[in-house]
């Protein structure tokens, strides 16, 4: 039961690995803006968005491009053997 | 244009975001397909790069929140933090900060605490004042918030023994040190009481300033 649902959700993820990476790029953009925001007028407010809410949204973008990867590689990985026991 | 490790951090946090920002920008405009070589852009877009603007913004940011123009960002703590930068101030806080090893990090250097996890909890003690701040004296003007502003424990004796040892001669020829030594020690009795080392900051009649 459990491998099944985690087949449904790498397949829901390769059906969505483009559009789950801008989503990821996007979310980078946004933690990349708070931390710089920081950076540059460092209050206690901006100071506190960074490391919290900016940190979130990297660390999950990232995660979700690790995620994407390692799916891409799992299906091509899976590609070759079914090619190799065609043969 | 001083050249501090500080200044070196920002430029190097700022350099792996725009570098970061110009990856995934790229990625967003042209769309590319998920070849090896847009996995190695992405994994410098969205890991490399962003970790070097963390790493380094964690250490700056960490940094900034020791100083006292980082403390006197909550409107009511400026009548605190003009005073220990006047140099006609003779409040004990406005003197141990013309003192070059308190300076700029006067406020955290005596309010910190100290110990093996002190940095940790005295940045978890920072963010119930900025809680208490955002929840309650946001709105209150500074005549309003000062009769309110209380310690959230006493003044630990332990801070000002980080440097004033009480075991020097000079320390225990004062008469009120001599009489009291195991109960400032201890922390029975505080350094900044009144009518010893206190009140540290400036008062009106009992209330800060």
């Amino acid at each position: 039961m459990r491998r099944i649902e985690a087949v449904r959700f790498l397949r829901l993820i390769r059906i969505n690995s483009t559009r789950l990476l801008r989503l990821a790029a996007i979310l980078a953009l946004a933690g990349l803006g708070l931390m710089v925001w920081s950076l540059l007028d460092p209050g206690p407010i901006p100071i506190m968005a960074a490391m919290s809410v900016g940190q979130a949204l990297g660390t999950l973008s990232f995660a979700i491009f690790v995620v994407v990867v390692v799916q891409d590689a799992w299906r091509a990985n899976r590609k070759r053997k079914d090619k190799g026991d065609g043969e | 244009m001083e050249l501090s490790i500080s200044r070196i951090l920002v430029v190097l946090a700022l350099g792996c975001a725009a570098a970061s920002a110009a990856i995934l920008i790229w990625y967003l405009v042209r769309r590319p397909p998920l070849s090896w070589t847009t996995k190695v852009a992405l994994l410098l877009g969205l890991g490399i790069f962003p970790i070097g603007t963390a790493a380094t913004g964690n250490v700056v940011g960490f940094q900034h929140t020791m100083s006292r123009e980082f403390c006197s960002g909550c409107h009511v703590m400026e009548p605190f933090t003009d005073d220990v930068a006047n140099p006609a101030s003779f409040t004990l806080a406005a003197r141990h900060s013309r003192n070059p090893s308190f300076g700029d990090h006067s406020c955290y250097a005596c309010h910190a605490d100290y110990g093996m996890f002190g940095a940790v909890t005295t940045k978890l003690n920072g963010m119930r004042h900025v809680y208490e701040y955002w929840t309650d004296f946001h709105s209150l003007s500074i005549e309003e918030a000062l009769p309110r502003i209380e310690m959230f424990k006493p003044y630990p004796n332990r801070n000002c023994m980080q440097c004033h040892s009480t075991h020097v001669p000079r320390w225990e020829m004062v008469s009120e040190h001599a009489a009291l030594s195991d109960e400032v020690r201890s922390g029975e009795v505080s350094c900044a009481s009144a009518g010893c080392h206190g009140p540290i900051h400036p008062t009106t009649e009992g209330v800060p300033l």
